[in-house]
């Protein structure tokens, strides 16, 4: 699904290069739940938002299935990024003048999905979650683990391949990021590819695999 | 998709009340600003437009050179004969008419029954006046209503101010002026419902019903006697220029023998009536006009006032974008296009524009009575909300959200999701952002301080205007119009029993009065001289106390005495004035006893020098001074009296005046005014212009500091931490203060050096309008830096107090 070959990703700054990928390949197949850990600054939000098509590599290529990422035009990747993948943070990123139906609703309004057909997916959403009840509230209103809820709800409402996950229980205490990480662990049974990037040990055992890295190369690679 | 959009941008607006109402605000004050220029301006472009065929409509002016090497003179009128020979002679002009009113007064005298009073703006007009102007009739048939001598067709505010709710229509009234009353018949009452003209008549007579009227009509003259107004329609696709261009030939072959003689070199031309309003420079026009240059200045400060609120809405968006980043992060990593990112925040300032607008037209429609009278306006503007007008509305929330909100649109929908949302600094507005809010800001104030130097030379121009030294004195002198002839009989004996009230210093019977127009000039030439080398003298009749009464000093000579009075109209006895004499080539010691001559459509006409006066302002100051003299004429021609009062208490001596007025002449209405008043008001174009530049400059000033005021709360928010911990090193509260407000001083600087210039290029320009004008003086611009800055600094310093006293560990804490 994801193959990355020879990455590399680095900032200038008063005439010198900081590295934060070098030299990085990977190959992430479909259904694969990859955990990516390392030090900070080893560059894994990066990689991260590199796979998300958030951002683009200095060097190197990227493969997403077929496509030749490295070489798409803008609006390409952003379609690819529109319909194939699904973002949860660190900081749940929830837009703060909605509610969480409106949240949720967001990535369907821009893959301009039907109002009913809208109205139907959020509902299952909600459901499935269990925060019927707290649809129409504002993000402000929630705790930090409801947040989440919603974020990851948000994330996947599309039904992306894709899940892309940012340290995304570090604002979380253990009982709600377990909470997340039992959903994850259910998304990717029924059959959705995630990576997360995570400090926790222990939810690292959630997935399939460990890539570790360091200093913006793959340290370690790991298949649980 | 835009429900959402909608959605968002209310709660965004709710949310940052601040914000949202400083934008409102500035806004709505910026539209209801603009959409009063808007309607002033449209009120002034719409006169003449609703006639039909007005496309083909003109009027003929005159160029008329009086001498060899004299100015040219732009007379918005021309000789009697001159209308309807063209639609005899070219077979393009379908119809002519001829508009006219008595030179020689200002006001007629309108009597019915019991109800006597004075009438400004009565013409005589042809019989085919109504086939060429169209005016909505209430009663009566439009193209005939003139046919029959004697007709007359009134207003309907005057026809209601002489029958109340009778119908006019077949009543008789009496109309006087300089000659006796008439009796005219009313045959049609019209009202202003189609549309405004450039005439603003209050009522109309046919022109065959002798007194001026005959003596246009058997006038044969087509050099001189340039009073009419006439006008023309071509018929449809007839080319004016083509028949410009045979006019000269048209002249020489009625008037040749004429125009040799009195050797006046005309030039006539076609005005299109629809641009009569709006066009000024021409001598003896019918009304006050509006020039298009005064209306394009509105314009552009109306521009200017809209671009500065929609300043504030760039920059206030801008400043706010490190909190507007992060959720344009967010949209994009869910799958947000830029285009759809633009569109809501385009949409936000549409929304907001929306409201302002609609905030704007009630809010000017109440303030409507208060500007009209603030901005001293003679008639009243209305706003009545057509399509057009709400079209217009719509058309300006269109550009105005466009120009606010482009800007913040595609700056803040450029962000890159992965630098924002990791919380990069630069990401949320490099250097290149801020250059480019420092330059809004700086522009704002250019716009602000070019309004406030504006605004001072104007008041200062006018200020120079109303006090110069006019060779006159104009303070305490009443001024009783004599508009009929039969008041006139009676003056000489008015003004000898006038003196006997004590307060009353001294009197003078005139002509016309200083400030009244001018209409009397002759050509004359020295000894030995022709008509060739005549300077043409403005002139009106006086008494032999005009001089004591205006204290107006005489450098040579003698003043006029009684027995002076001409005997004849062709041999004068005459002081002129200085300009007279240096454009004759005489000095004021040699001049007396001096004989001038001037042959006029087989007259001779002698002018003798007896006395010289020094150059008296007669005119408005707007026009260079002319040669100008003043003749001893025959009270019975007197039209003015000049009182020199002396008292504390003008309504008693007043009532004294006026019952002397009831004595002598009990079925005449009286009036009277004050000189310096009737001067002031020569200068009314001025005085609108002052108080609008003045009004509206305060307005752009109020709205930018609003737009700084936001800027600086949001400088302040951001530097927190920055202040926190030179706090905690030390710092006092005003190094603090100037810290914070060092950045604005040094915009307002710059604003200041870069509009001092440009407010002296345009403000000499409007100087150049007028022969007499006040110098430009360097303080102008200090006063107007000075105020720029104590009101950034009174803005700014709010904010910056507000940070310096903040408790250090709180705003450190936060991080």
């Amino acid at each position: 699904m994801i193959t990355l070959s020879n990455l590399e990703r680095f900032y200038t700054n008063a005439s010198q290069k900081t590295y934060v990928l070098r030299d990085l390949s990977l190959k992430i197949e479909e259904g694969e739940f990859v955990t990516i850990m390392g030090p900070s600054g080893a560059g894994k939000s990066t990689l991260l938002n590199i796979i998300g098509m958030l951002d683009q590599p200095d060097r190197g290529e990227y493969h997403f299935f077929d496509e030749p990422v490295h070489k798409l035009k803008e609006k390409k990747r952003q379609e690819l990024h529109k319909y194939y993948m699904g973002f949860v943070f660190q900081a749940y990123y929830l837009i703060d003048e909605l509610t969480v139906y409106e949240n949720i609703e967001t990535p369907l309004l821009y893959r301009k999905v039907k109002r009913s057909e809208r109205q139907s997916r959020i509902a299952d959403i909600l459901d499935r979650f269990q925060i019927v009840a707290k649809k129409d509230l504002f993000p402000h209103q929630l705790s930090g683990g409801q947040q989440q809820l919603v974020g990851v709800a948000r994330a996947i409402v599309g039904n992306p391949k894709l899940l892309l996950a940012d340290e995304p229980t570090g604002n979380l205490h253990s009982s709600q990021g377990e909470v997340i990480m039992d959903l994850f662990r259910q998304l990717h049974r029924d059959g959705m590819t995630i990576v997360q990037v995570t400090h926790n040990e222990k939810y690292a055992q959630y997935g399939t695999r460990v890539v570790e890295l360091e200093d913006g190369f793959v340290r370690q690679d790991v298949a649980l | 998709m835009l429900r959402n959009y909608l959605k968002i941008a209310f709660r965004q607006l709710w949310r940052n009340k601040s914000f949202s109402a400083i934008n409102l605000f500035g806004l709505t004050l910026g539209t209801a600003c603009c959409l009063y220029i808007l309607l002033y301006v449209q009120h002034h472009r719409s006169y003449d437009r609703h006639h039909a065929g007005v496309e083909n409509l003109y009027r003929i002016i005159s160029d008329l050179n009086l001498s060899d090497d004299g100015e040219t003179m732009h007379m918005a009128t021309c000789s009697p004969p001159i209308a309807p020979a063209m639609q005899e002679d070219f077979p393009e002009v379908e119809l002519a008419a001829r508009v006219c009113s008595h030179p020689a007064i200002e006001q007629n005298l309108i009597r019915h029954g019991e109800k006597v009073f004075y009438e400004t703006k009565g013409y005589y007009v042809d019989s085919t006046f109504f086939r060429l102007f169209d005016y909505h009739f209430v009663a009566g048939d439009a193209p005939h209503a003139l046919d029959e001598p004697f007709s007359a067709v009134l207003s309907a505010k005057l026809a209601r101010k002489i029958f109340g709710a009778e119908a006019a229509i077949g009543q008789t009234i009496a109309i006087g002026g300089a000659s006796r009353e008439q009796d005219f018949k009313v045959t049609g009452v019209y009202d202003h419902s189609l549309g405004r003209s450039h005439l603003e008549p209050e009522f109309f007579v046919s022109m065959n019903s002798g007194g001026i009227g005959g003596y246009v009509r058997n006038n044969n003259s087509w050099a001189g006697n340039n009073f009419i107004y006439g006008y023309v329609r071509l018929r449809p696709g007839a080319d004016p220029q083509t028949v410009e261009a045979r006019l000269p030939e048209f002249l020489q072959t009625h008037g040749a023998e004429q125009f040799a003689e009195i050797n006046i070199k005309k030039v006539l031309h076609l005005q299109p009536v629809a641009e009569i309003h709006t066009n000024t420079g021409l001598d003896a026009d019918q009304s006050t006009n509006t020039s298009s240059t005064f209306l394009r200045i509105l314009l552009l400060i109306a521009g200017f006032i809209q671009l500065v609120a929609c300043i504030n809405f760039m920059n206030l968006s801008t400043a706010r974008s490190i909190r507007r980043a992060r959720e344009v992060g967010i949209r994009k990593a869910v799958g947000a296009p830029r285009a759809a990112l633009i569109g809501q925040f385009l949409g936000e300032s549409f929304l907001l524009t929306l409201l302002a607008v609609g905030l704007a037209l009630p809010l000017m429609r109440l303030a409507l009575p208060l500007v009209n009278n603030l901005m001293g306006l003679p008639e009243a503007l209305e706003w009545t909300p057509g399509w057009k007008g709400l079209g217009f509305a719509l058309l300006l929330v269109l550009a105005t959200g466009l120009i606010a909100g482009s800007y913040p649109a595609f700056y803040l929908s450029g962000f890159r999701p992965a630098g924002v949302l990791r919380g990069l600094r630069r990401a949320s507005g490099g250097s290149g952002a801020e250059m480019f809010r420092k330059g809004l800001v700086v522009s704002q104030f250019t716009i602000s301080v070019v309004l406030i130097i504006g605004a001072l030379i104007i008041r200062q121009q006018l200020n120079y205007l109303l006090d110069k030294d006019l060779g006159f004195d104009k303070e305490q002198k009443i001024v009783i119009p004599f508009h009929d002839a039969r008041a006139s009989e009676k003056l000489e004996t008015f003004r000898s029993e006038l003196l006997r009230i004590p307060e009353i210093g001294a009197a003078t019977g005139m002509e016309k009065a200083p400030g009244q127009s001018l209409v009397s000039d002759i050509p004359l030439y020295k000894e030995g001289g022709s008509m060739s080398s005549a300077v043409d003298i403005q002139m009106t009749g006086v008494d032999e106390n005009f001089f004591q009464t205006l204290q107006i000093d005489l450098l040579a000579g003698r003043s006029l005495t009684r027995a002076d009075t001409a005997v004849s109209y062709n041999d004068l006895l005459v002081v002129v004035n200085e300009k007279a004499l240096e454009e004759l080539g005489y000095s004021p010691e040699e001049a007396p006893g001096k004989v001038l001559h001037s042959d006029f459509e087989n007259q001779h006409i002698t002018a003798t020098i007896v006395g010289v006066m020094e150059n008296v302002h007669y005119q408005t100051l707007g026009a260079e001074l002319r040669p100008f003299m003043v003749t001893a004429g025959a009270p019975a021609d007197f039209r003015n009296l000049i009182a020199d009062v002396q008292t504390d208490d003008y309504p008693v001596l007043m009532s004294k005046v006026e019952a002397l007025w009831q004595k002598l002449l009990p079925d005449l209405p009286f009036e009277f005014s004050f000189l310096d008043a009737d001067i002031a008001r020569l200068y009314q174009t001025e005085r609108t212009l002052s108080r609008i530049v003045g009004a509206f400059t305060l307005m752009a000033i109020l709205i930018s500091c609003l737009g700084l005021f936001g800027l600086s709360v949001f400088a302040a928010e951001q530097r927190t931490k920055e202040i926190g911990i030179r706090k905690v090193l030390g710092a006092s509260t005003v190094g603090i203060v100037q810290l914070l407000s060092k950045d604005y001083l040094k915009l307002v600087v710059l604003a200041l050096l870069l509009s001092s210039p440009l407010a002296y290029f345009i403000m000499t320009k409007w100087l150049d309008h007028f022969a007499y004008r006040t110098g430009i003086e360097w303080w102008v611009f200090l006063a107007a830096g000075l105020a720029a800055l104590v009101v950034t600094l009174l803005t700014v310093s709010f904010q910056s107090l507000k940070a310096a006293w903040s408790d250090p560990v709180e705003s450190l804490r936060s991080e």
